[in-house]
């Protein structure tokens, strides 16, 4: 178990609050085609098999990183290199995914990439189908005690949280802050990432209070989200769910889109939405999360402390594959 | 020049003022190179624009007195087959840009003592052609239908065009609204607006029934998917390759899904470019079925024109039909992004292939009578 490193790079920093929660080592390299770029990264991937790493595992596959992975493998046959997977195939319609997408599938036919980890069943189904080597691994996330904070205490009044952490159409944030509209005595706290979420909000006469997320991590996003009574993150496709493990682990129930495969039923029907476009459905839900705020507290911890061993024993058995 | 837009976006705070005057500066310049390249194109286009004004106008006139008329883009075809389906009164219009045509119609409108005009979207030209007709007579009704979600506000276009059509509503230049989807008709009802609800409806009793499909493969068909990423195509492809023995037929494919398929190693029927509707109602009949998990819709119409031809479709979640049903349990798809999901709702589908195609003849029955009175409902106010 440290024998490895995880590389990760800063394209995709909401998935970074998981993934580096759940490898204990890890660095961040760049992203970046230039020579420049490379020398930096090549300089610390050296550094980390010179003081025994044995294999490296790469959070996607990101602009540049292939030729890095080719040319580990030509210095050092014997490193293993892994790839975690970080996108999904709703998200192949964009250039950049795709391509590198395809570069992966094409290292892995080259053997270049000796295992990819896919955090999505439909995916490592496919691939697993299709004769890649390839692994499930469950997402993640664990407050650590010295994160902890006091959160919102009941006041008659209610708290809603978004914070999508990227302005793209996959956030489905529009849909989203309809559903303060449905809430009496209520304020909406959002990351307001454009102008449009504020000018939408007075639009249709929604009582908010604009946030601004600065630095993409998972201390800020504790301070914000401690101040609600629920969130919402109710995207249409995501592959890691930062916003939703934070609130949970707070204690703050969070609803969350229909792709969320890894909670069981007795919590699911509380917190994942089947309709993730439907701001009457899900304000009706996210009023019964806050009746139910202390059930699914409970519900949440019981499940969590079986599901952080499984996901450790599938992270233990993908690094010593 | 795209380099130099990222430059600046990196430099530039957003919100910020000089962001501003440059993001207006560039589009000013912008439409200025348009103009002086494409001068015959647009010149050519503009004469399309001003048949179709002179065609509304004596159609109009055939309308007389009639308690409505309704305007259609006939070059948004989802739309278009929309608005067909659903009302009588018709009237093809594409985008005006002529202050005298504008007026022309408007004043067509008038003598010809129309009670209400429906605008069914809202196109170039069309939100002057409500302020002009209100001028001459705010008697008359001004409704307008309202296809989209509030999803579509991440678009800039949508975005603008609903801030210019809410503008009009509180000047009571517009009447009412109608949503094509329950949530957004409740949402707007909420937020203080006078609105109706409709369903999109499709007739294809008389369509030509040519064949069926055959049992040696399973043929799946999804059409029209590339053009946009809330249409989810790259997950569709994957759950097709988990279905056994699964032939693909996807219309138009472009070359990233095309390389995909190579990849899945799936065998397709496919076609690089769009076909007519009615081409494409006769190929989706070799179907065993057809596939349309998209992530967000209102109402829409290929699910129900691939039943009508006799082929089942699987759809997500993101609209009115069928919810509550037997029917819905067959085929909606409650998890859109999950290839492994899609793939086993397929082959129950196929299983219960006669009586979903049952439930779907008892359905639309219903779902026929409902549409009528809701228009209905509507076109009285």
């Amino acid at each position: 178990m440290e024998n490895y490193i995880l590389l990760y790079g800063d394209k995709k920093p909401e998935d970074n609050i998981c993934i580096t929660n759940m490898f204990e080592n890890s660095k961040p390299i760049h992203l970046g085609w230039t020579e420049f770029d490379y020398n930096h990264n090549m300089e610390i991937i050296e550094q980390s098999i010179k003081n025994g790493v044995k294999q490296i595992i790469f959070s996607g596959l990101e602009i540049g990183w292939d030729k890095l992975i080719k040319d580990i493998k030509e210095k050092n046959s014997n490193i293993k290199i892994k790839v975690i997977c970080n996108t999904q195939d709703s998200l192949l319609y964009y250039d950049y995914e795709r391509e590198n997408f395809f570069k992966l599938l094409e290292l892995a036919k080259e053997k270049q990439v000796y295992d990819i980890a896919f955090l999505r069943k439909g995916q490592y189904d496919t691939y697993k189908g299709l004769g890649y080597n390839c692994s499930y691994l469950k997402e993640n996330y664990i407050l650590k005690e010295n994160k902890k904070v006091a959160i919102k205490l009941p006041n008659g009044k209610t708290d809603l949280g978004i914070y999508p952490l990227n302005y793209t159409w996959d956030k489905n944030i529009f849909n989203q802050l309809c559903i303060a509209k449905f809430f009496e005595n209520c304020n909406l706290n959002y990351n307001r990432l454009e102008e449009r979420m504020e000018d939408f909000l007075a639009t249709m006469e929604i009582q908010s209070t604009k946030q601004k997320i600065e630095k993409i991590e998972d201390t800020e996003l504790i301070q914000k989200i401690s101040q609600n009574d629920a969130t919402i993150a109710t995207s249409f496709t995501d592959y890691m769910h930062p916003v939703f493990w934070i609130s949970m682990e707070l204690g703050i129930p969070c609803l969350v889109g229909n792709h969320a495969d890894f909670l069981e039923e007795d919590l699911k029907q509380y917190v994942i939405t089947k309709e993730e476009d439907n701001p009457i459905v899900n304000a009706k839900m996210v009023e019964n999360m806050i009746k139910n705020k202390e059930k699914i507290h409970q519900l949440y911890k019981m499940w969590k402390q079986e599901y952080n061993k499984q996901a450790k024993e599938q992270l233990e058995k993908f690094i010593e594959k | 020049m795209q380099k130099i837009k990222s430059i600046l976006k990196s430099f530039i705070k957003k919100d910020g003022i000089i962001y501003k005057i440059l993001s207006k500066l560039y589009h000013f310049l912008s439409t200025f190179k348009y103009k002086i390249t494409h001068s015959k194109e647009a010149k050519e286009q503009n004469k399309k624009y001003q048949k179709r004004v002179e065609e509304a106008i004596e159609t109009i006139k055939k309308y007389k007195k009639k308690e409505y008329i309704v305007f259609y883009n006939p070059t948004w075809l989802g739309v278009a087959a929309s608005t067909i389906g659903l009302f009588k009164n018709n009237m093809p219009l594409e985008h005006i840009y002529k202050k005298n045509d504008i007026k022309k119609i408007a004043k067509t409108i008038n003598e010809n003592e129309i009670k209400s005009v429906i605008f069914s979207q809202i196109c170039d030209g069309w939100t002057n052609t409500i302020e002009e007709i209100k001028k001459i007579d705010p008697k008359i009704k001004i409704k307008v239908i309202w296809h989209g979600n509030c999803y579509e506000y991440f678009s800039d276009f949508t975005w603008n065009l609903n801030k210019e059509v809410m503008n009009l509503y509180k000047q009571e230049k517009i009447d009412c609204f109608a949503f094509v989807r329950s949530t957004m008709y409740e949402f707007y009802k909420k937020a203080g607006f006078k609105c109706y609800y409709l369903q999109n409806n499709v007739h294809k009793e008389n369509s030509e029934k040519i064949s069926k499909y055959q049992d040696e493969k399973i043929k799946i068909g999804i059409y029209n998917a590339d053009s946009r990423e809330l249409k989810n195509i790259y997950t569709a492809l994957s759950a097709m390759k988990q279905v056994p023995n699964s032939i693909a037929d996807v219309v138009p494919i472009n070359d990233g899904a095309k390389q995909f398929t190579q990849i899945l190693d799936l065998e397709t029927t496919s076609l690089d470019d769009y076909i007519p509707n009615e081409e494409l109602m006769k190929r989706i009949q070799k179907n065993n079925i057809n596939i349309y998990p998209t992530f967000t819709e209102n109402s829409p119409m290929f699910p129900i024109e691939s039943f009508e031809m006799g082929v089942p479709c699987l759809l997500g979640n993101n609209n009115d039909y069928f919810v509550g049903t037997k029917l819905g349990e067959y085929v909606i798809l409650e998890k859109e992004d999950d290839a492994s999901y899609i793939k086993d709702k397929i082959i129950t589908a196929l299983e219960n292939r006669d009586e979903i195609m049952k439930l779907y003849q008892e359905w639309k029955k219903d779902f026929d009578n409902k549409c009528e009175k809701l228009v209905e409902e509507f076109v009285k106010y």
